[in-house]
């Protein structure tokens, strides 16, 4: 029986394939990262603004 | 004569569209691949755990309000392990090579030629999730895994609307009228919506709910499908290769298999089996390769055994049986383990094997061959005199508590013979001792062996063969075994099953001179 072998070892196309999933796994982090640094500078900008109401209370207060 | 398949007949355009060659001498290898990989991924985990760390801080000072947020970086920092977890897998997967039958390679042609789903059937194991994969990197096409699971639904193949984070955001004060940002595209989604030809890999739809091929049945004949929240049509703009695997643990809607190109993938043949093992362990020796072959498929037939062991558990054996070392398979089963999933089959197999030990004492077979026959390394130690089969060379006393090692000498107890007291190390005759075993020499002392053989302390090793070794002279004969010399005057014997064993004597060893 005549087997075909694909996907061998040195494999052209395998290797762009595993290059390809590995710039797409790359992009995917880099999108994480970005997300986690999207939610930190809303949590900053919350914490400014509840500084700056603070000070305005005190501000209206005195 | 019938064409052998090749990607050449079926997709020449996409062939012409890749000019591979002049990036491929700069590609990493499968190793550095990962290595990058992993090392992108602790760069990010080192910036989000940066980041939740100041976002905790915050947290303290805004309170409640803040949670969400929190939580969803909480949430990023371990997708990251999973996608890393992830990466790994596909990698893999798509690093591995597969042979094609010449039957598979037929239907996969005709799907291809067709437009149809192919639908892969087979007991686990059997590669048809690597075929997908397999042909994903044959092919460099983007491969897209659906695994569907008892609570997969259709809907989740096709997109979900996160509900709960436009209510979050509207809660946060944030516009959510555009609802197309609260939707996320599942696998069949995203292979609709993907800028080229892709592999959508629906795997082990079986495990799904009885609805589910049904359900889907609409959208991969039309390649398209409404979003119900955004009015939006997603439709195919390059038809994606639908393979669809099932273990047969229910049958599918005829609907479906009308639908699809069907193909049931038997188990490989040992013939089949030697080419797997070759594509993924090139350089294993044929001594140990057919000798694996051969006990594997012996295992396999064992009645009664909770799970077969599979192609994958054959790969992953013949990798352990090369990195410890193991030359050649006989009747054992050494690393069990890697072959068989289940206590009870783990007993069945190795039982069996004792049993076989028993009858063999039981005949007064000596122990010190049962233990060779065991796969043990089992040595005759050099004797103080060729004529007291007893007591030790001196020097053996002397290497013995240089090294720490604690032993009787036969002078301690009077009668009591020479022993050497460590764990794994037993002594199966007088001046006779099983060492270690070759196959798990964790269990043994691989050192003691090297250290007396180095120092020309060990007489003799027994060897086991399969090569036939011709008596000169039978001593006794019965059903189990077969004793007697052989032309040089060795003792050897010979197991019902056709092994052989004989006492090799060593060449003795020149010590250095340590006057010099």
């Amino acid at each position: 029986m005549q087997f075909q072998l694909i996907n061998n070892v040195g494999s052209e196309k395998k290797k762009a394939r595993l290059q390809k999933e590995l710039d797409h796994f790359v992009v995917h982090l880099k999108t994480l990262t970005a997300q986690s640094h999207y939610l930190l500078t809303s949590l900053q900008k919350m914490s400014k603004k509840k500084q700056e109401n603070k000070v305005v209370r005190k501000l209206k207060k005195s | 004569m019938q064409k052998k398949f090749s990607i050449e007949t079926i997709s020449p355009q996409l062939q012409q569209e890749q000019n591979l060659k002049e990036r491929v001498e700069t590609l990493p290898d499968i190793g550095e691949i990962i290595k990058q990989g992993h090392n992108v991924a602790k760069e990010a985990s080192v910036k989000i755990a940066a980041d939740l760390e100041k976002a905790r801080v915050l947290q303290e000072q805004l309170g409640e309000q803040a949670r969400p947020l929190v939580e969803q970086i909480q949430d990023l920092q371990q997708e990251i392990e999973k996608e890393k977890a992830a990466f790994d897998v596909r990698a893999e997967r798509l690093n591995s090579p597969y042979v094609l039958s010449p039957q598979l390679a037929k239907v996969l042609k005709v799907s291809r030629l067709l437009k149809r789903p192919l639908l892969l059937e087979g007991e686990p194991g059997t590669g048809k999730t690597s075929l997908a994969y397999a042909l994903a990197g044959h092919e460099d096409l983007p491969i897209i895994h659906a695994q569907c699971k008892s609570t997969t639904t259709a809907q989740d193949l096709l997109y979900t609307f996160d509900v709960v984070k436009r209510l979050q955001d509207a809660q946060l004060g944030k516009d959510v009228s555009d609802s197309k940002k609260y939707v996320k595209l599942g696998p069949l989604g995203k292979a609709f919506s993907a800028q080229e030809q892709v592999i959508l890999l629906v795997d082990e739809i079986d495990k799904a709910k009885r609805d589910f091929p049904n359900d889907l049945l609409h959208e991969l004949d039309q390649m398209s499908f409404f979003i119900t929240e955004t009015g939006e049509e997603v439709a195919a703009k390059h038809r994606p290769i639908v393979i669809i695997t099932s273990n047969h643990e229910r049958d599918l809607p005829e609907p479906v298999l009308r639908r699809c190109v069907y193909s049931y993938i038997e188990f490989p043949s040992p013939e089949q089996m030697t080419e797997i093992v070759k594509a993924h362990v090139p350089d294993v020796s044929e001594k140990l390769l057919q000798g694996a072959i051969r006990r594997f498929y012996e295992i396999r037939q064992v009645e009664g055994l909770e799970k077969k062991p599979s192609t994958s558990e054959m790969l992953d054996w013949i990798k352990v049986l090369k990195e410890f070392g193991v030359e050649e398979i006989h009747k054992d089963t050494p690393f069990p383990e890697t072959l068989l999933k289940y206590k009870e089959d783990l007993e069945k197999i190795l039982g069996a094997k004792q049993e076989k030990y028993e009858e063999l004492r039981e005949a007064e077979m000596p122990e010190s061959v049962i233990a060779a026959l065991n796969g043990e390394k089992v040595v005759r130690i050099k004797a103080k005199s060729p004529y007291d089969s007893y007591e030790p060379d001196n020097s053996i006393y002397t290497l013995l508590a240089n090294e720490g090692y604690e032993f009787t000498t036969p002078k301690d107890y009077g009668r009591r013979p020479f022993d050497i007291h460590l764990k794994g190390v037993r002594r199966v005759d007088d001046l006779t001792f099983a060492l270690y075993n070759p196959q798990s020499p964790q269990k043994g002392e691989p050192y003691l062996y090297e250290l007396l053989k180095d120092q020309g302390l060990i007489e003799s090793e027994f060897i086991v063969t399969d090569k036939p070794l011709e008596f000169a002279e039978v001593e006794e004969s019965n059903e189990l075994y077969t004793k007697g010399k052989d032309t040089q005057g060795r003792t050897i014997y010979r197991t019902a099953g056709g092994e052989f064993v004989f006492e090799q004597t060593l060449s003795p060893k020149k010590r250095e001179n340590t006057d010099e």
